[in-house]
Parts: structure tokens; C-alpha cells; sequence
């Protein structure tokens, strides 16, 4: 029938152009532009890496997938592993389901011997119960849901970010005791990321006797913040933590100035730190504070060549919050491989990547008794005329300027 | 105690949120009106319509015509460009999504609209970035401006504000919706064009009878609907400065559900839909405690009264004739 | 007297089922036809073929002269085939006034459209007292007043009525027949689809009789009223 012809035409068409144009599925990407890495099969070897490639969270997952291929591709070409190594980037479009099915395929893969992934605690958590079962390592470089890592998952599932409660601790260190604000406004989504902010950042809160005067979580594609705003402005909060991401965090900050609600502290959280931030303006965005994992890149000369090499690299996604971690992922598990010789196995990249020591960008990386990684370093950040600067050189840690809400 | 302002701020949020409902909303009833079905990506083609905008903007950044020509014409000439796109891609949909599907059940073109939709979102990912700098260093040269990765959230040129007011931009947001609502009321009822799509979504088969040329007033109401769509996205754009190539199916779903209690088919059903829509959501957040997690469900959960209770929508007439 | 449409060899199908077999037509100029048939013998086939809303497989069609097989629907009715009947109906949430102006699509001049509706408010009284009334408002009597003067604003060549009396009361039936009648008085070819024999026979010089999609008798009208086609009651 003609209907028909039509119909399969169409959507084999629109599968087609989305697939072309999204990248949805496995992509392989040896990373080796040079790749003459012999040419019998044998001598490959797999990575999985996943990350969310479409979507709401892409911004980031794209820019993850850059530094983790960049790394891959720079190991390919250095000669020094006798194979080569092939990435499947699987895209988990920040959903569980897509998540597990992307890793029983990583896993069904007799090539691969480890997997890196996760910038969403929830497709993070559900596909950490495939490669436990299959017994092939997985390291989040990304996702920062306290309980991804654990005894029961040890040594399986190892993560290199530092979770949701160190990144808050050292935050509310600052907030909390050094600039000693009491009269909180908790703003967070309804997703993973920000579920696990607000109640870790709650926990430091009552830790110090102290309850918010008022929480909203709003929805994760929420755009409009008035009422929120309204709330903010009519609970008489002297200081807004706001953990969520760019998207949310961002808005939020300019419906807060353009509703002249300017007297306030805007602390955050690692996910808004990036140039996006800075796109409502300078004054709208002005003295927004966050905390964010690992050291300021352009304070050491190892973050400065990261930085450099990345953009040198020509990627159109610029370098996000977590951007660093995906890099450091790909050097741990390249460690882990020169420790397993000529012909590593998922058995014993297990043990190597739990017993690695790696030396990336943040400092040397090893792993506690549950897998989670020893080198938390976090820092500050203030927007200080319309740029990212670390808060320690800022003119709001001097005293020249001040938060609001003092 | 809740003071007075506090309601007054909320109401105006409410309002400024339903103009960007009714527009999209708008879109949603004319193509179900004239065509039955549901084109599900309307809220895509009017972010792509924001986009396009946006790309146009920087390339007449970079041209540095934006600081050099009146302020007017600057807009105008964009909110052309964001038209035009707009139809365009209003045509694609027709095309590709729905005309394949014209004599298979109502369900297919909402599904393929729904790939549309994704379709839409990430060529806006993936293809804003390189055409827009690829085009403003053709044009520009040197002194092109560029926009950084199509994924990354973007800020909209704050046309609309002037002098950094936000005040007369939200007028002026209201105002644009208005005009736009009693241009479209005048060419539905006062125009031949307008009264066959009128006739079409009232009466397919006599219209065709009455020698309406059914196919073409199709293509003209995806071309209208294209640019109501356009200019929903310019004013999302800049109510909201910044947004994300995802922004649309947010919309999408939200337009929808102010269709769906307008009545699927009546305009200023439409215009109704989105404002309760957005009271409903901008109250409460603004009164219960933590209302903003239940907001958007709460809405939904309106949505779904009416389509239990009413589905003919909050004006729809129950007619006796029934074809 | 001339030919206003030839039907001539015309097939169609519904899929892989024929529906129509080799109908022929011949509709004279000002004269009143009538075509019966029970229902599903593909009157209404015929009429949306006429109208070519149906596709036809084979066959041609001529109006007053001229080959029309390649027109869509809209330049058939542009081009003087108007369609009215019960079941096609009106449109429902236009006022009185915008369906009859809906009637006169192709009419671009104000002045002229405001002369046939005037004509219109004469012959068809009652629909001037209700104007400005939604049309999905009207009474059923009201209703078929006007889907018939909305076929007749367009000053056809050709008016087909499809079962114009379907589901009224008796009184309302004799008004249609009445308005048959006045235009049959002025010249109107009219083709008159129904299952009322009888009274369709009474106004119309000329009848067809179709059963499962083929025309089984062709003739005059008063013939057609003593054949077997209109005792037996199969019809």
C-alpha cells in the first residue's frame, strides 16, 4: 500500500537524520588519528565511555567526551601501549533505561576491559549494577551522588569526583563559618543532582543548628523562576544556596536581579561554575559564589596545559565544571592499563585501577577502601565583574567588595 | 503576613507566562483545527524560531549594523528572519511529518511530529554553532562574533529592554501577544483564507464541497502558524534571555496543555488555556510551601479535568450538528 | 436541449471493492433529474465522483461540453457544480450570514455577493430572521434551508442535492419539494439524489435507478413511476 511505503519512508528517514545528526547509539571512536596500532585484531583494545551526549545535559557530556577522546587519542599516538585502544561512546542522554542498555552492550563486548561514565547519578547507580554483575571496572568521573560508591560495589565501581558532601562541606565552610550567614533560602531541582545538594547542604545546616527559612525544588526544565523569586524576596533569606545546574542556576540569578532582589548572597554548587554562567551579564551575575571539585586550572601548569591542549584541539563545547574529571578518568584508566601489560583483562584492570596511583591535574588520585577517590580538592569561585575568579583572589575575599545580605 | 505586593508580583509573573503559553498554544489549535492532528513540535519550531533570531543577530553583530541601525528596524528585520525560518520549517513539518500520514490514523503524525521535535532540538545543538559562525565569518570577516557551542545554554539579544528596564519589556511582551491575538482574530474572520481554514477545521468534507482549495488553505495554515510560532519564540527569547536548544519541548508540552483546555481548536480557548495554565503553576509555587515541585503537575493535573470532564475545552460549544 | 453533464463509463472503487460500475449520465440543461437508489447502492459514490472527491478509475466527465476529468474539486465547484444535502450539512460555529457567504467563495465582488444575498433572504425567508444565529444552532428544517441555499448562492450550473428531505418531518419535506419546485421553475439543472421515490419522481422529467453501483434503468420520469422499480420494494 502506498500509506505504508510512506510511512516506513518517513521514519526510516527521520531515524536516519536523528541518528546522523545526534549521534544517538554507540560511536566509535579509536581517538587515534595516527592509529597505527598493527592491524590485526587482536592487538585492540576497548573502553566504554558514556556520558550525555543529547539532551538538556549535553552541554557538558559533550565536553567530557572531548577530554576523555583527547586523552585516549594522545595515549594511541604516544606508542607506548602495544595495542590500540578504542573508546564506544555510548550516549545516556542522562536516562537510566538508555543507560543500562548502552552498558549491557558495552559489557556483551569481549574487547572491553573497563568503562568510565556518568555525568547523572541515576543512570550512573543502574548501570553500576551491570558492570558489577559482569565484573568489568567502572570509574564515574562525573555523577556525585554520595552512594554510588560503596562497600557492595568495591572494587567494581570506583569514582574519581569527589561526592556531593565533600564539594558542600567545603562550600558551606566558607558560607556557613567564615562569612556566617543564618537566614537561608534552598533552591534545588527535582533531579538526582539536585536532590542530593539539597540534602547534604541541609546536613551542614543542622550540623551548625541552623534550618533554611524556606526550600523550593522546581522542575528540571523549568525556565521560570518569578514566584520562586516572589518566595525568596517575601521570606526575608539573606542568603540563597542554589544546588542545581547552569541551566537552573543561572536563571535563577538573573529573575533574582531583575526582580531587584540584589542584597542577598547566591552561593551554589561545582554544576553552575562554567562560562555559561556569565552569559546573563555582568551585574546580573555579579558575587554569585560556588564551590567547585579539584584545584582552579589556570593556578597550576598542569591546568593550564589541559586548558590549552583542549582548546587547541578545536572542540566547540567549551571546558565545563566536570570537564577535567573525564580527562583524569582517561589517565587513571590508562595507568591501569600499562600496569596489566601487553594483554590487559577486565579481571585484572579490576585490581589495577584500585591499586593505581595516577598523577593528573588535580594531583595524585588514588582510591579509598569503597572506591572513592582520596584527592578531594575543592575551591572557590565568585563572579567578579562579569569573569570566574577564584575567590581567594577575588576583592570579595579581601574586603573591598561584599556579598549581599551582610 | 503575605503582603499585597507579593500577589501583585505574582499576577504579573502569571501573565508574562501566559503570553508564552498562548502563543505556543495558538499553534497548537490552528494546525489540530485545520488538519485533526496534533503537531506535537510546535514548541521546538518556535525555540528554532528563537535561534534563528539569535544566529541572525550575531551575524549582524559582527556586520555591526546592530549598534549602527535604529533599534526598530534591527528588530523587525530580525523577527523577519525568525518568520521566514519559521514557515519554512512550518512547510518541512507538513511535508515530512504530516502529509505521509494523511489517510492513516491521527496517531501517526503526532509520533513523527514527536521525532520531529527531537529532530529539531538537536540539529539546533548541533548545526546553531557552526552555520552561525560559519555565516558571520563569511559576511564579517574579522570582525565576526562568535557563539560558543550550540549545547551551551545562549543569551538572547535583551532587544526589548530598554535602557535595561524589564519593566517595558514585559509591556511590550504583553502588548506583541495582544496585537498578534486580534491580527490573527481579523485575518481567521475577515479574510477568505482565514474563514476556509475556519471552514476546514469545522467541516472538512463541506468544505471541499463548497470549492475550498483544502490542500493549499493546509500549506497557508502551516505558513501562519510557522510565523505566530516565530514570534512566540522571539518573545520566549526575551522574557527569558537566556535558553537552551531544549527549551522547546518544555513549551511543546506546555502549549499542548493549554490547547488541550482551551478546546484543541478555539483561539481564544487558546488564549484562556495559558493563562490558567500559568496562574495555576505562578500560585502555586507562590503559596505553597514548596509549590514549585508541584507546580507544573498541578497543571497537568488541570489538564486533565478537562479532558475527563470538559473535553470540549473551557469555551468549546457543544454543537447539535454532528457530521 | 443541451447537455449539462455527461457521465460516461465511470468505475470507482473503495480499495479493492468496486463501487461503482459503468454509470452513464445525461443531466439536461434546466431540467430536474433525479437518481434513486436504497441505501449502499452508491448514490453518494456517485456524487462525490461527480464532485471528484472520489477518484474515478475509468470513465470521463463532461460539463456543458467541456471535459472536466482532470479538474480537483475546488475548480468543479468554482466552475458551477454546487452540493447540498443533509448529511454534507453547514458549518456548525459560523453565523448564518458567513455560511451563505461561504456558499459564494469564488463571488469577489462585494457588490454582487450582497445581490445574491439578497435574492437568497427572498427565496429562503426564514433563514433572513436568523442571520446572525450560529448555524449549529438552527433546527433541522432551518438547517437544510440553509446547506441548500448555501449550494444555490453559487449560481451553479449543475445543483446536486443529495437526499436534501433525509431525517425531516413531513412538513418540512413538502417545504424542500416546494423549493425544488421554484427553482426547477427557474431553469435550474438540478440532480436530485433520493430514496423518497415518489416525491422525487413528481418534480423531475428524467430518472436513473441504481442498484449496487450500477444504473439498472434509465427514462423518463413518468415511466419510471409505473416500472417495477418503484413498486417493488426492494427499492
Amino acid at each position: 500500500m502506498k500509506n505504508a511505503k510512506w510511512f516506513w519512508a518517513t521514519l526510516i528517514v527521520l531515524l536516519a537524520v536523528a541518528l546522523l545528526f545526534t549521534g544517538c547509539g554507540p560511536q566509535s571512536g579509536d581517538g587515534g588519528e595516527s592509529g597505527d596500532g598493527g592491524g590485526s585484531t587482536a592487538s585492540v583494545v576497548k573502553l566504554g565511555f558514556f556520558a550525555p551526549i543529547t539532551g538538556g545535559d549535553s552541554a557538558e557530556g559533550t565536553a567530557a567526551r572531548n577530554a576523555f577522546l583527547m586523552a585516549i587519542a594522545a595515549a594511541n599516538a604516544s606508542g607506548e601501549y602495544p595495542y590500540t585502544i578504542e573508546t564506544i561512546v555510548i550516549d545516556d542522554q542522562g536516562t537510566d533505561s538508555v543507560a543500562v542498555a548502552g552498558a549491557n552492550q558495552v559489557v556483551a563486548d569481549p574487547a572491553v576491559v573497563a568503562a568510565s561514565g556518568f555525568w547523572n547519578s541515576g543512570p550512573a547507580a543502574a548501570a553500576s549494577a551491570v558492570f558489577k554483575e559482569a565484573e568489568i571496572p567502572l570509574l564515574i568521573w562525573g555523577a556525585i551522588r554520595d552512594d554510588l560508591t560503596n562497600a557492595g560495589n568495591y572494587p567494581y565501581i570506583t569514582r574519581s569526583a569527589p561526592t556531593a558532601s565533600q564539594e558542600n562541606s567545603a562550600s558551606a565552610a566558607v558560607v556557613l563559618d567564615d562569612l556566617g550567614y543564618t537566614d537561608w533560602f534552598i533552591v534545588s531541582d527535582a533531579g538526582d543532582y539536585g536532590q542530593g545538594n539539597l540534602e547534604v547542604f541541609t546536613q551542614e545546616l543542622s550540623k551548625r543548628g541552623l534550618t533554611p527559612l524556606g526550600s523550593e525544588v522546581v522542575q528540571e526544565d523549568a525556565t521560570d523562576f518569578s514566584a520562586v523569586v516572589a518566595k525568596i524576596k517575601n521570606s526575608g533569606a539573606k542568603a540563597v544556596y542554589c544546588g542545581s545546574t547552569v541551566e537552573i542556576a543561572s536563571l535563577l540569578k538573573l529573575q533574582l536581579y531583575q526582580a531587584g532582589v540584589t542584597d542577598i548572597l547566591f552561593a551554589g554548587i561545582s554544576g553552575m561554575k562554567t562560562p555559561d554562567f556569565l552569559k546573563i551579564g555582568a551585574e546580573a551575575a555579579e558575587g554569585a559564589l560556588v564551590v567547585s571539585p579539584g584545584v582552579d586550572l589556570d593556578s597550576t601548569d598542569a591546568g593550564r596545559a589541559f586548558t590549552e591542549a583542549y582548546n587547541l584541539a578545536g572542540y566547540s563545547e567549551p571546558i565545563g565544571a566536570y570537564t577535567p574529571y573525564a580527562y583524569e578518568a582517561a589517565l587513571i584508566l590508562l595507568n591501569a592499563l600499562s600496569a596489566c601489560g601487553d594483554a590487559p583483562t577486565a579481571e585484572a584492570m579490576v585490581d589495577a585501577i584500585k591499586d593505581s596511583e595516577t598523577t593528573g591535574i588535580f594531583g595524585t588520585t588514588t582510591f579509598d577502601e569503597i572506591g572513592q577517590t582520596t584527592n578531594v580538592a575543592t575551591y572557590l569561585n565568585v563572579v567578579q565583574d562579569g569573569k570566574w575568579i577564584n575567590y581567594l583572589n577575588s576583592e570579595y575575599a579581601d574586603g573591598t567588595r561584599s556579598f549581599g545580605g551582610q | 503576613m503575605v503582603p499585597m505586593g507579593y500577589l501583585l508580583d505574582l499576577i504579573g509573573s502569571a501573565v508574562l507566562l501566559g503570553c508564552t503559553y498562548t502563543l505556543v498554544a495558538i499553534g497548537f489549535s490552528l494546525f489540530f483545527g485545520v488538519m485533526d492532528v496534533v503537531v506535537f513540535c510546535c514548541g521546538d519550531i518556535a525555540i528554532f524560531g528563537a535561534f534563528s533570531i539569535l544566529a541572525s543577530y550575531t551575524i549582524l553583530n559582527g556586520l555591526g549594523v546592530t549598534g549602527t541601525w535604529p533599534l526598530l528596524l534591527v528588530i523587525l528585520l530580525l523577527l523577519l528572519i525568525g518568520i521566514l525560518f519559521c514557515a519554512v520549517l512550518g512547510l518541512l513539518t507538513h511535508r515530512f511529518s504530516i502529509k505521509p500520514f494523511e489517510k492513516s490514523s491521527a496517531l501517526m503524525p503526532l509520533l513523527s511530529t514527536i521525532a520531529l521535535g527531537t529532530v529539531i532540538r538537536e540539529v539546533i545543538g548541533l548545526m546553531f554553532m557552526p552555520v552561525t559562525n560559519g555565516v558571520a565569518d563569511m559576511v564579517a570577516g574579522e570582525n565576526a562574533v562568535h557563539v560558543v557551542s550550540g549545547r551551551n545554554p545562549q543569551s538572547f539579544p535583551s532587544l526589548l529592554s530598554l535602557g535595561g528596564s524589564t519593566a517595558a519589556r514585559n509591556i511590550i511582551i504583553v502588548l506583541v501577544t495582544v496585537v498578534i491575538l486580534l491580527l490573527l482574530f481579523l485575518f481567521l474572520n475577515k479574510t477568505k483564507t482565514g474563514l476556509a481554514m475556519q471552514a476546514i477545521s469545522q467541516n472538512k468534507e463541506l468544505s471541499l464541497m463548497t470549492g475550498i482549495n483544502v490542500s493549499r488553505s493546509i500549506v497557508i495554515t502551516f505558513v501562519i502558524g510557522g510565523v505566530v510560532l516565530a514570534i512566540s519564540g522571539f518573545l520566549v527569547g526575551s522574557y527569558q534571555t537566556i535558553m537552551s536548544f531544549d527549551n522547546g519541548s518544555m513549551f511543546g508540552i506546555k502549549g499542548f496543555s493549554a490547547a488541550v483546555v482551551g478546546g484543541l481548536r478555539n483561539t481564544w480557548g487558546a488564549v484562556l488555556g495559558g493563562m490558567l495554565l500559568a496562574f495555576v503553576e505562578v500560585m502555586v509555587s507562590g503559596y505553597v510551601p514548596n509549590g514549585s515541585a508541584y507546580a507544573s503537575i498541578l497543571a497537568f493535573v488541570v489538564v486533565v479535568i478537562f479532558i475527563v470532564f470538559k473535553p470540549e475545552g473551557i469555551i468549546g460549544e457543544k454543537t447539535v450538528e454532528k457530521v | 436541449m443541451s447537455t449539462m453533464l455527461e457521465v460516461r463509463n465511470l468505475h470507482t472503487s473503495y480499495g479493492r471493492i468496486p463501487m461503482l460500475r459503468d454509470v452513464n449520465l445525461d443531466i439536461a440543461e434546466g431540467e430536474v433529474s433525479c437518481v434513486l437508489g436504497a441505501n449502499g447502492s452508491g448514490k453518494t459514490t456517485l456524487v462525490k465522483a461527480i464532485l471528484n472527491m472520489v477518484k474515478a478509475d475509468q470513465g470521463t466527465m463532461k460539463l456543458g461540453g467541456v471535459c472536466i476529468d482532470s479538474w480537483p474539486t475546488h475548480k468543479r465547484v468554482a466552475e458551477g457544480v454546487s452540493l447540498s444535502g443533509a448529511a454534507v450539512g453547514t458549518f456548525p460555529k459560523m453565523t448564518v450570514e458567513t455560511n451563505l457567504k461561504m456558499g459564494a467563495f469564488y463571488v469577489n465582488d462585494a457588490k454582487i455577493l450582497q445581490d445574491r444575498l439578497e435574492e437568497i433572504y427572498t427565496s429562503f425567508p426564514v433563514l433572513k430572521d436568523r442571520l446572525q444565529q450560529k448555524a449549529g444552532t438552527l433546527s433541522g428544517g432551518e438547517r437544510t434551508m440553509l446547506a441548500i441555499a448555501r449550494a444555490v448562492i453559487n449560481k451553479p450550473k449543475l445543483l446536486i442535492l443529495d437526499e436534501p428531505s433525509l431525517g425531516l418531518a413531513p412538513i418540512m419535506v413538502e417545504e424542500v419539494f416546494d423549493i425544488i419546485q421554484r427553482l426547477k421553475k427557474d431553469k435550474m439543472t438540478i440532480l436530485l439524489v433520493e430514496q423518497n421515490a415518489a416525491k422525487a419522481l413528481a418534480v423531475s422529467s428524467r430518472g436513473y435507478v441504481i442498484q449496487k453501483g450500477a444504473i439498472v434503468f434509465s427514462g423518463a420520469s413518468d415511466v419510471l413511476q409505473k416500472s417495477e422499480f418503484v413498486e417493488n420494494p426492494v427499492m
